[in-house]
């Protein structure tokens, strides 16, 4: 290369780096070589380091919108209503005969002993039929009559036993720790939060591990009992186990990438660094953010697939760069130094595009997504610097091997049919075939999109898949016990100790009632509930006193033995439980908007103040005539379906301003580079037809629009723009040059069109993995994500073109380039 | 061509922008809206019953049938009626929300609703609609009243007696004077605490007569079809005030009363003066049902007596169960007691040959009602259940509506 051709122009117009910065900052890195080298070893090392703190997070704060409303009435009360979220159910089944013999109850007796001594249950709190906590009761002539049900003088004979079921039936106990059909029973055991032992914070995933080896593992080996374990704690556990897993997906993909990029380039060093530098970046951004205190989470841990997989798409860039100044006898740091030259600007570009993309997602108000897009975004900067600057420059050591030269050379001298062919696309006899294809698929799309439902859909614990072991678990249970796993929880406020004062009770009964005839309500159950039952059992049994008494002494009595998480401590606070049906959208829409209509007719709308008022301040507010009575409100909402309730509308307002967001940004960028308001529409409108359709597709598939899927629009977008930013860009320089519009993107395809489908595979193929993962939400990212980069490049290499034919005037292009330039021709 | 899609989609990006903000405005708004809404509660004792398609599978508490009618009425001021025996109902007309636990119809379309916090309902329709014609604290005013009455005739008579210096009389009448004195400082504790005692039953002679019986003695009379109700506890020996939970025709002009601890009274001239009944049990007895002469009397804990002589002679008779027993209704063929955790005794024509089962689901039943078909409707804490003749259950989706509230 003569030193004549040093005289080049940028165009077209990048304004990220002026044209004048580039070789500066070429001359600074590639003369400085051996430092910058010695200050990015230093830089892995103090990353590698960080490698090492890395955590894995299982705190629930970070997948809720914390300053939804909802939860933040949540979590002003959550310390009172802690039982119940840190518990953990364990069913033992008898799989021939029913648990009256003597057998299944010394198996139940030996479980039970054994969960006793797990670490972190609270022993205190256990539940079983062997504990002594679960008793019956009678009323008799004298009074109340009862004791345990399995009795001190149980000795396993047909008597005791008969004795038992007997209790047992008198207990209450059935739909509750007995199934409703007796062919099995249930051990509840609470948590403690702290780990007894360490004195940190209780492991869930240990103590899944546990009740796995020391219960399920042993009790159901000899095929005659079955082992259901459900909980919060459980599922958080499976949960762990599940993102452990990444790790083998990881390593699936890097070597199905290894074979993809080998392929590609026939060059094991062309091979082996890209994937070096593209681990660095991973490396980096998993240690600068465990160095920043950030921890992991089941969506930050996927962060290291997107960019090791961008990390590659732009390696093999350069690489390819490489390989062709190679071919065409420029010596190791020559190849190198021109690879960086040309691709720096687009590359940059690029990255930037996919950063500011994550960034959108920062809109969310929910924990994960937020550092999901912090961790991506730092993840895209890092691969700035390990495979723009670091992987030119080691190259630039090592140089390209002869075989990836001559593959180099052979390719860009073949002239592959299918390129041919698809040149065509930018032919005005072909190109109406995918407009209209395209304008088709895009009408049907949105129609089909039309059906695409916010939240989670599927029963169980949507997290993980309906098949797995849990989610097995969770139906037995709710098919064999009177529960279900959908719970709304409102919480009822009054001023202290007024929670159980005869107007709050009576609101309360009166909203269960008006809640127990909405669409989807199972049921309810409240301190009313108890109080209402507690009367009954004090008049005899009576139903006729199933009422809320006036009488305040009553109603004092017959709370008095209410369950701790039914009433808080200084009685400000009662809770009122709400069993759905199910967690879709619509139920739980229907469910609160049903609360908040009864709030609207009920709630006291009086000052805070009033709600930390003791009984005499209030008595005294009363005479004074500052209120009417004690005052009392519903808050939403507590219980996964209230979270959940909150999080779909989170997602409902955010969905529209992140979907424009991500499209203005790319919009912006794109302009801002090309200039031309054209060029814009044919790089954004494949993108836009592929959110229809991926759109659509979650409407076939059942995935709804929740934390999950959120992210994927705008990582779909971010990094699909990618690629029409590559085409496009040489198609305009072909354009500028001359050339037909067919002509231009022929030599795009033969220059690009490569690189570019190696992309979409290559991004693809890294998110696919997901898609066997156990954690359902990964999956769905997994299915999403790998159609969105796959259609996005088809979008790019097919719709694009046939766009450009009717929208693009290359003899405008011209004039304008000549305009600014006079007759440079652009980089390329 | 392309300049006017630039416009086009810059338009629609501006509209999407605005609904956004549209969007936004409008949950400040509503956000507004509901921090100025204005919330009261009310007494349920003024608050109509929520219309509802649910309440047949909610608490009931009574049920009884009228010419081809069932009505029956339960919690939050339930009351239901069902033309077709008791497979489709509809919501009646409340102008309550509490618990209601019984209902009677003497005859025709005049009948009469009682339940908690003292309310009496009163329709003139047939049960489609109803009006309160009392309510707790009118029967609070009306103890006070009746108390006082009470203890002026109470001391009034110490002073006779010590006039007359004769000891056991004045050792009575001062026994009498310090029941009564205890009497009105509890009904002035009522007063002041509001209306809490609950009816337990109901019934009516003819459509001006009858009596409303409830919780701590409450004992209430009517002669003018309910338009004033005085209190008429003064005409029973109910010194402690025990509950009285039923009051029901055991012969033509026979009416008894049955409550706590074995209460047993009888009147035989339509309520105007009663007896004390020798009882074969001091535990709760929650009714009464006869036949010719026959009568069973039952009560807590599967405890069931039969009298063959008009309620001298008392025996108790083993059913096979040991579920208390609440109410009672006698059918053309059986005969069926039901009670607590679904227990169902059925008897025979005559009264006897019990056989004691349990309704799958164990809930309570609270009473029964035979239809003009020959079945039975079961009412209790799950609502309404139906069984034939046989008392089998019949398997039969019972659907409600809600009715023109």
């Amino acid at each position: 290369m003569s030193e004549q051709k040093h005289r080049y122009s940028s165009e077209p117009e990048h304004y990220i780096l002026s044209k004048e910065t580039e070789p500066a900052l070429e001359r600074f890195l590639f003369h400085n070589r051996g430092l910058v080298l010695l200050i990015l070893a230093a830089l892995t090392l103090l990353f590698g380091y960080g490698l090492t703190k890395v955590k894995l997070d299982s705190s629930i704060e970070k997948y809720i919108p914390l300053n939804h409303e909802y939860i933040q009435n949540y979590l002003v009360h959550k310390d009172d209503m802690k039982s119940g979220v840190a518990n953990v159910k364990i069913a033992v089944e008898a799989v021939d005969g029913d648990i009256f013999t003597k057998d299944y109850m010394e198996t139940l007796s030996k479980i039970n002993d054994e969960v006793f001594f797990v670490n972190g249950v609270d022993r205190s709190g256990m539940q079983s039929l062997w504990t002594p906590n679960t008793r019956w009761m009678e009323v008799t002539e004298e009074g109340f009559q009862g004791g345990p049900v399995i009795p001190s003088t149980y000795d396993g004979s047909p008597e005791s036993l008969e004795q038992v079921r007997q209790n047992v039936l008198k207990s209450g106990q059935v739909g509750r720790l007995v199934s409703n059909d007796f062919t099995s029973s249930i051990i509840d055991v609470p948590l403690v939060e702290k780990d007894p032992e360490t004195g940190e914070k209780l492991s869930y995933q240990q103590f899944s591990h546990d009740l796995e080896e020391k219960i399920r593992a042993k009790y159901s080996q000899d095929g005659k009992y079955r082992i259901y374990i459900t909980g919060t704690p459980k599922k958080l556990g499976d949960l762990m186990d599940g993102a452990r897993q990444i790790a083998v997906f990881f390593l699936i993909a890097m070597i199905a990438t290894a074979v993809l990029l080998y392929l590609y380039s026939r060059c094991p060093k062309g091979t082996i660094v890209p994937i070096l530098a593209s681990l660095t970046a991973v490396i980096w951004q998993l240690g600068a953010l465990a160095l920043l205190g950030y921890t992991v989470d089941l969506y930050s841990v996927l962060v290291p697939f997107l960019v090791f997989a961008i990390g590659i798409s732009h390696g093999v860039q350069i690489i390819n760069g490489i390989a062709i100044e190679a071919g065409k006898g420029a010596n190791h740091v020559q190849a190198a130094r021109k690879a960086f030259r040309g691709l720096y600007v687009p590359g940059m570009l690029a990255l930037l595009s996919d950063a500011m993309g994550f960034l959108t997602l920062l809109f969310i108000d929910i924990g994960v997504i937020q550092e999901l897009a912090m961790a991506a975004s730092i993840g895209v900067a890092m691969i700035i610097i390990t495979n723009l600057v670091l992987l030119p420059i080691v190259m630039s050591y090592i140089g390209i091997s002869q075989s990836g030269v001559a593959h180099a050379k052979k390719t860009e001298a073949a002239e592959p049919k299918l390129w041919k062919a698809m040149s065509f696309f930018a032919n005005g006899k072909v190109a109406p075939v995918p407009v209209v294809i395209a304008v088709v698929m895009a009408i049907g799309g949105y129609f089909m999109s039309q059906d695409l439902k916010i939240g989670d859909l599927d029963k169980g614990a949507p997290e993980l898949r309906a098949d797995s072991r849990y989610n097995l678990d969770n139906d037995f249970m709710v098919s064999n016990y009177s529960t279900s796993s959908d719970v709304l929880v409102v919480m009822v406020e009054s001023g202290k100790e007024q929670c159980n004062s005869y107007k709050v009770m009576d609101a309360i009964d009166r909203f269960m009632w008006y809640m127990d005839n909405v669409d989807g309500v199972q049921s309810t159950t409240s301190l009313v509930t108890v109080s209402k039952l507690v009367t009954k059992a004090m008049n005899e049994g009576n139903l006729n006193w199933s009422a809320l008494s006036r009488n305040q002494t009553i109603l004092n009595t017959s709370i008095q033995r209410a369950p701790s998480g039914l009433i808080n401590p200084d009685c400000s606070m009662t809770p009122v439980i709400i069993y759905l049906n199910d967690h879709k959208a619509e139920t739980l829409e229907t469910a609160v908007a049903a609360v908040e209509e009864f709030k609207s007719q009920y709630d006291d709308n009086v000052d805070e103040k009033y709600f930390s008022y003791t009984i005499a301040e209030t008595q005294e507010a009363i005479e004074n005539g500052e209120i009417d009575s004690v005052p009392v409100r519903f808050q939403l909402a507590s219980g996964n379906a209230g979270i959940e309730a909150a999080t779909n509308q989170v997602i409902a307002d955010a969905q529209d301003t992140m979907l424009i967001f991500v499209y203005v940004v790319v919009f912006v960028l794109c302009f801002m580079t090309f200039r031309s308001f054209t060029a814009v529409a044919c790089i954004l409108l494949p993108l836009a037809l592929t959110s229809v359709l991926s759109q659509a597709l979650m409407t076939y598939l059942g995935i709804g629009v929740k934390v999950a899927t959120l992210p994927v629009i705008a990582l779909g977008v971010g990094i699909g723009v990618d690629y029409g930013i590559y085409i496009y860009s040489r198609l305009e320089v072909m354009l500028i040059a001359g050339k037909s519009m067919q002509e231009a993107f022929l030599e795009t395809l033969k220059s690009t069109g490569k690189a570019v489908s190696f992309t979409g595979v290559t991004l693809a193929l890294g998110v696919a993995t997901w898609i066997l993962s156990p954690i359902k939400f990964q999956a769905d990212m997994g299915i999403l994500l790998t159609f969105m980069f796959l259609w996005n490049m088809l979008g790019a290499l097919i719709l694009l073109p046939a766009l450009a034919h009717y929208l693009l005037r290359p003899e405008k292009i011209i004039a304008r380039h000549k305009k600014r330039h006079g007759d440079i021709p652009p980089a390329g | 061509m392309f300049s006017d899609l630039v416009q086009k989609s810059a338009h629609a990006l501006g509209k999407a922008l605005r609904t956004g903000f549209a969007r936004a405005g409008l949950i400040m708004l509503s956000l507004s809206l509901t921090t100025t809404a204005q919330a009261v509660w009310q007494d349920p004792l003024n608050t109509p019953a929520l219309a509802t398609e649910k309440a047949h599978e909610a608490l009931l508490l009574d049920v009884i049938r009228v010419d081809q009618r069932l009505v029956a009425v339960g919690g939050h001021g339930h009351i239901i009626y069902s033309d077709d025996q008791g497979a489709s109902w509809t919501q009646a007309s409340v102008p309550v929300s509490v618990t209601l636990t019984a209902v009677y119809f003497p005859s025709g379309d005049y009948g009469w609703a009682v339940g908690h916090d003292g309310v009496i309902l009163h329709s003139t329709d047939g049960g489609k609609t109803w009006s309160k014609q009392f309510d707790g604290y009118k029967a609070n005013e009306a103890m006070v009243e009746g108390a006082r009455a009470k203890k002026a005739k109470a001391a009034a008579r110490l002073e006779e007696a010590e006039a007359n210096g004769d000891d056991i009389a004045i050792e009575d009448a001062e026994i009498a004077l310090e029941d009564a004195t205890f009497g009105l400082e509890d009904a002035l504790y009522d007063l002041e605490t509001g209306s809490t005692k609950p009816f337990l039953d109901v019934w009516f002679y003819d459509a001006k007569r009858g009596f409303a019986v409830g919780a701590y003695g409450m004992f209430f009379h009517t002669s003018d079809g309910g338009q004033s109700w005085q209190d008429a506890s003064a005409r029973l020996n109910n010194p402690q005030r025990l509950h009285i939970n039923a009051i029901s025709l055991v012969g033509p002009q026979s009416l008894t009363v049955a409550g706590e601890m074995g209460m047993l009274l009888r009147s035989d001239d339509l309520g105007e003066t009663w007896s004390v009944q020798e009882s074969p049990y001091d535990g709760s007895l929650f009714g009464i049902v006869a036949k010719g002469d026959k009568q069973l009397l039952f009560g807590l804990r599967g405890h069931v007596y039969e009298s063959l002589d008009g309620g001298v002679v008392w025996n108790e008779i083993d059913t096979g169960s040991e579920q208390t027993v609440l109410s009672g209704v006698v059918g053309k063929e059986h005969t069926l007691l039901v009670g607590n955790a679904g227990s169902v005794v059925v008897f025979d024509q005559s009264l006897s040959q019990p056989e004691a089962t349990t309704l799958e689901g164990r809930k309570g039943y609270a009473a029964a009602a035979e239809t003009s078909d020959g079945h039975f409707v079961l009412v209790g804490e799950a609502g309404v259940m139906r069984l034939n003749a046989e008392a089998e259950l019949i398997h039969q989706t019972i659907s409600m509506a809600a009715g023109d509230l």
